[in-house]
């Protein structure tokens, strides 16, 4: 059974999603604190009590007051588990993010040819295509695309799609397709002015033919 | 004399015309035989394998002498859908006389193109890939180029130059003086409309408002090349400018090469009354757009009812189980995305006849048929 995930390319140069994407981190590190510190203050309502490690004294400075005082009763964690402070009971483990390893049937590149209300082509190149012909179309709902990459669906857009076998860390496996939008720098006066003057020498050095005619 | 080319095909005697038409759905591509082993090549497209030109192909498997015996290319288009091999068929045709629209020589034109050209993509072709390679060509040959508008004179050869004794020309009959000054002003905005927004394929709405139709006079014989020219209501573009620049102007063609796909756009009443003959040898080329086909049924019937000497160049698609193996087409189907293949195999339609009579004769190859 195939899922279809739709998510756009993090990695282009001068990506913005970049920035966004280490702040994901440290939002993710900053949600196990917090669950960390209502652990920490569900045990002390039962009666447990513990000692936070030296070396994860500065952890604390991002936390909500609460957590902070009595700080030595936190639990310790890391980015990876929170392990009780005596060991009597396991509550949960815990991982930063679940790893996954794609393995790509086939790749395409291409580029949106219409959109219509509720869905939109694309017309598609094999990646390993000699010629670069776009040979292959497909069509994709418009609700396949994240919110996010919505603005970026417009005619011309260039975009890539991924079909292969995605394996999660927890042994399972399953087909996926994944749409990306390429998030290409913009066009920019420089660019242009730079375009213009590579038109002005080529062009400078053909002679045409203006032969007047009968 | 007759020679068989390694197709098993003659080439045409000297006092035959032909016009063979490939249309495999991205590009088109008109090879022309004038007389006296002279050919004139219009426009281009890739063969089945993806590598050669098809009318370089043709030509080889027909023994001539490509870098001498073509002594004219002309482009009708300038966007990559339409003129794939452009630059490998100008190189070849090293004796080839050159002409390309009139927009080729506005710098505003070039540097769209070029703003176009600089992204990170991989394979895919920009829009503008092909022209600008050619422009490059040009620039190293020093190569003598003509520029294309309406009524622009391509070439001709006068009574009794070539072996049939007929007179024959090649000219343009688009674009107007109007569409061009449109375009370029659309383009020229280009700098100040497409600042911010993120860099992609050409996809420029008018393209085919640039395109130049072509009439091919053989005495008293024409034949009337539409290529991708649009019909549009103003009187001065399209169409309506071809036709009012023609009006009383013979010849009236006797084959022609329907304009856009035979699509309804394309489709001007005046043009099949005017300018063809009763009941014309038509060509149309396949189109393939969203999953929607060029000539829906609807062109089809529209096409039948001026002629029924209609042939289409080409109807089978190129085969994704050729392409794919069985585990990826599996996964593609799973997607539900309507996967298909865009273009067809590289079919051809060719007519022959000897200069000044009719009808001509029809070979029909590689999946072309009669409609």
């Amino acid at each position: 059974m195939s899922t279809v995930t739709h998510s756009s390319v993090l990695k282009d140069q001068q990506n913005r999603v970049q920035h966004s994407s280490g702040n994901k981190q440290k939002s993710d590190d900053y949600v196990l604190r917090m669950a960390a510190c209502n652990i920490r203050n569900a045990l002390q309502s039962r009666g447990f009590s513990g000692q936070m490690p030296a070396d994860m004294s500065g952890s604390t400075q991002h936390l909500p007051d609460k957590c902070k005082q009595g700080s030595s009763n936190v639990a310790r964690i890391d980015s990876k588990e929170i392990v009780p402070p005596n060991g009597d009971l396991v509550l949960m483990r815990a991982k930063a993010k679940l790893e996954r390893t794609l393995t790509p049937t086939s790749e395409w590149e291409g580029y949106v040819e219409s959109v219509s209300e509720d869905e939109f082509s694309v017309r598609l190149v094999n990646v390993r295509s000699q010629s670069g012909l776009p040979v292959d179309q497909a069509t994709f709902h418009k609700d396949d695309v994240s919110e996010f990459d919505q603005e970026l669906l417009r005619e011309g857009a260039i975009i890539r799609w991924v079909i292969g076998r995605e394996r999660l860390s927890t042994g399972q496996v399953r087909n996926v397709s994944e749409l990306h939008f390429r998030r290409l720098p913009s066009h920019s006066k420089k660019d242009y002015k730079r375009a213009y003057e590579k038109a002005c020498n080529v062009l400078e050095g053909i002679n045409w033919d203006n032969e007047a005619e009968e | 004399m007759y020679w068989r080319g390694s197709i098993g095909i003659m080439k045409p005697r000297n006092n035959e015309i032909e016009v063979t038409i490939f249309g495999p759905g991205y590009g088109e591509c008109i090879v022309v035989h004038i007389g006296s082993g002279k050919w004139a090549i219009i426009d281009s497209c890739l063969d089945d394998d993806g590598r050669e030109p098809a009318s370089i192909s043709y030509l080889r498997k027909l023994d001539v002498s490509i870098d001498s015996d073509v002594i004219s290319f002309s482009a009708s288009h300038w966007h990559d859908d339409h003129v794939k091999g452009l630059a490998k068929t100008i190189s070849a045709c090293k004796a080839a006389k050159l002409s390309f629209g009139s927009a080729l020589q506005s710098k505003e034109f070039v540097a769209f193109l070029y703003a176009h050209e600089i992204q990170p993509v991989q394979v895919l072709d920009r829009g503008g890939t092909e022209l600008l390679q050619c422009l490059k060509n040009l620039n190293e040959s020093g190569r003598q180029p003509k520029l294309l508008s309406e009524d622009t004179l391509i070439f001709d050869y006068g009574q009794g130059e070539l072996s049939h004794g007929l007179r024959v020309e090649l000219r343009a009959l688009s674009p107007s003086g109007k569409q061009f000054a449109d375009f370029i002003q659309r383009i020229g905005d280009f700098s100040i409309k497409s600042k911010g927004l993120p860099k992609g394929r050409i996809s420029e709405p008018s393209r085919n408002h640039l395109s130049v139709a072509m009439l091919l006079t053989i005495g008293n014989q024409g034949v009337l090349f539409g290529a991708d020219l649009e019909q549009v209501s103003d009187s001065q573009k399209g169409w309506n400018a071809v036709v009012m620049n023609r009006r009383g102007r013979q010849p009236l063609s006797h084959v022609f090469k329907i304009p856009h796909h035979g699509s309804y756009n394309a489709y001007n009443k005046e043009v099949w009354k005017q300018m063809v003959d009763k009941h014309p040898w038509a060509i149309v080329t396949p189109w393939r757009k969203g999953g929607n086909t060029l000539p829906q049924d609807s062109d089809v019937t529209r096409i039948k009812s001026h002629t029924n000497n209609c042939y289409i160049t080409s109807t089978k698609y190129l085969p994704t189980k050729k392409r794919y193996d069985r585990e990826t087409i599996k996964q593609i189907k799973a997607t539900k995305s309507n996967f298909c293949p865009s273009i067809f195999s590289c079919g051809r339609v060719t007519m022959r006849w000897v200069a000044g009579t009719t009808p001509p004769k029809v070979t029909l190859a590689d999946g072309a048929k009669a409609l």
